[in-house]
């Protein structure tokens, strides 16, 4: 009767939890899977960006977001997954100037990945969520970015790496596995089969090419043992 | 007849082959065919002189066949007529000589590939 009575006071519905927006948005336990992602959206809540209600209750009070926040909630986390400080989300948010300057290192990690192999596989969702960013008509609080990880990087790797420093050391150094394709594709046999020889374990994608090329090799090293059987007198 | 059991067999499996439908039908007369297939020939053996075990990424299909249709013929040719023709020296050197022909159309439509085999495997 009294919580009732409190409730009328309220001027926005009763929204959801941080965490049962998370869990609806992300499919994310936060209380289970991932304190850090409960975390930073709470600094995310405390620095302004996010707007809540709070509801004075006798035990603790209930902190909801406020209506039309879970899209923001939903941006927020996911620009802080390549952005891990809440201040330069709020900015990308407000700072149409810097939002411009994040789209481009978004662009470079996401899209302009030294990874061939990568780039082959790489979700449509990156290239619409650097898009988005770039573009200053679409509003971060009223559209859904579009999400092109399966699970929040700051679900898997935690407080001590972010997604940014995976992407930029990655980046810096050629994949192996890509110099290994760009010599298969320009037809540089002798790289590649050197490359090959080096590759033993690796994802399917790498364990296809290093068969083809094998297969090729075995190939062209039959063919010459038929043309010195030839040239035999 | 040995010779032209074999060759009935090689232009069965050749007249099969896709490739040559478009054109006039396989001829064992068409000289101007064993030309080429023997410059394809030298052609291969040059490059794996040159690159090893990648003149396999050199050459095509096609090319690889034409070049052994053309060791092929001239192997049998100097084996069938050896008595005539005396030891041979090789398909390569015979190979070469029948490549380096340069015939006008003119020429070609007179010589039929066993003149030329007669001719320039013959010789020596």
């Amino acid at each position: 009767m009294r919580i009732g009575s409190l409730r009328n006071t309220f001027v926005c519905n009763k929204g959801l939890t941080i965490p049962e927006a998370i869990r609806k948005l992300f499919d994310v336990n936060v209380a289970q899977e991932s304190p850090l992602l409960k975390n930073k959206a709470n600094s995310l809540v405390r620095n302004g960006l996010i707007e809540v209600e709070k509801e004075a209750r006798v035990q603790r009070s209930e902190v909801t977001l406020c209506p039309g926040q879970e899209i923001s909630l939903h941006n927020a986390l996911l620009l802080n997954a390549l952005f891990p400080d809440p201040k330069d989300v709020k900015r990308i948010f407000l700072d149409t100037q810097f939002r411009l300057q994040c789209a481009e290192l978004a662009i470079d990690v996401l899209k302009n990945r030294n990874s061939l192999l990568g780039q082959a596989y790489q979700s449509r969702a990156t290239e619409d969520l650097a898009n988005c960013l770039m573009d200053p008509q679409r509003d971060l609080r009223a559209e859904y970015l579009p999400n092109p990880f399966s699970t929040l990087p700051q679900v898997i790797l935690g407080e001590q790496t972010n997604l940014l420093h995976v992407l930029l050391a990655q980046a810096a150094s050629l994949d192996p596995a890509d110099s290994f394709l760009l010599a298969y594709l320009k037809g540089d046999w002798k790289a590649a089969e050197r490359l090959s020889s080096q590759v033993s374990t690796g994802s399917p994608e790498l364990l296809m090419l290093k068969s083809e090329v094998d297969r090729k090799l075995a190939e062209a090293h039959e063919f010459n043992n038929l043309l010195n059987f030839f040239r035999k007198e | 007849m040995k010779a032209s059991c074999l060759f009935l067999l090689i232009t069965l499996f050749l007249a099969s082959n896709s490739a040559f439908s478009k054109e006039a039908p396989f001829q064992l007369k068409d000289s101007a065919f064993l030309i080429q297939s023997c410059g394809e020939a030298i052609e291969i053996f040059a490059s794996q002189e040159k690159t090893g075990y990648l003149a396999a990424y050199r050459t095509s299909l096609s090319e690889a066949m034409r070049a052994g249709y053309c060791i092929g013929v001239i192997e049998h040719f100097t084996e069938v007529y050896v008595e005539y023709c005396g030891r041979s020296s090789g398909w390569f050197e015979h190979a070469k000589s029948i490549a380096s022909l340069e015939l006008t159309q003119q020429e070609l439509a007179q010589t039929d590939a066993h003149r030329l085999l007669e001719e320039y495997v013959c010789v020596q």
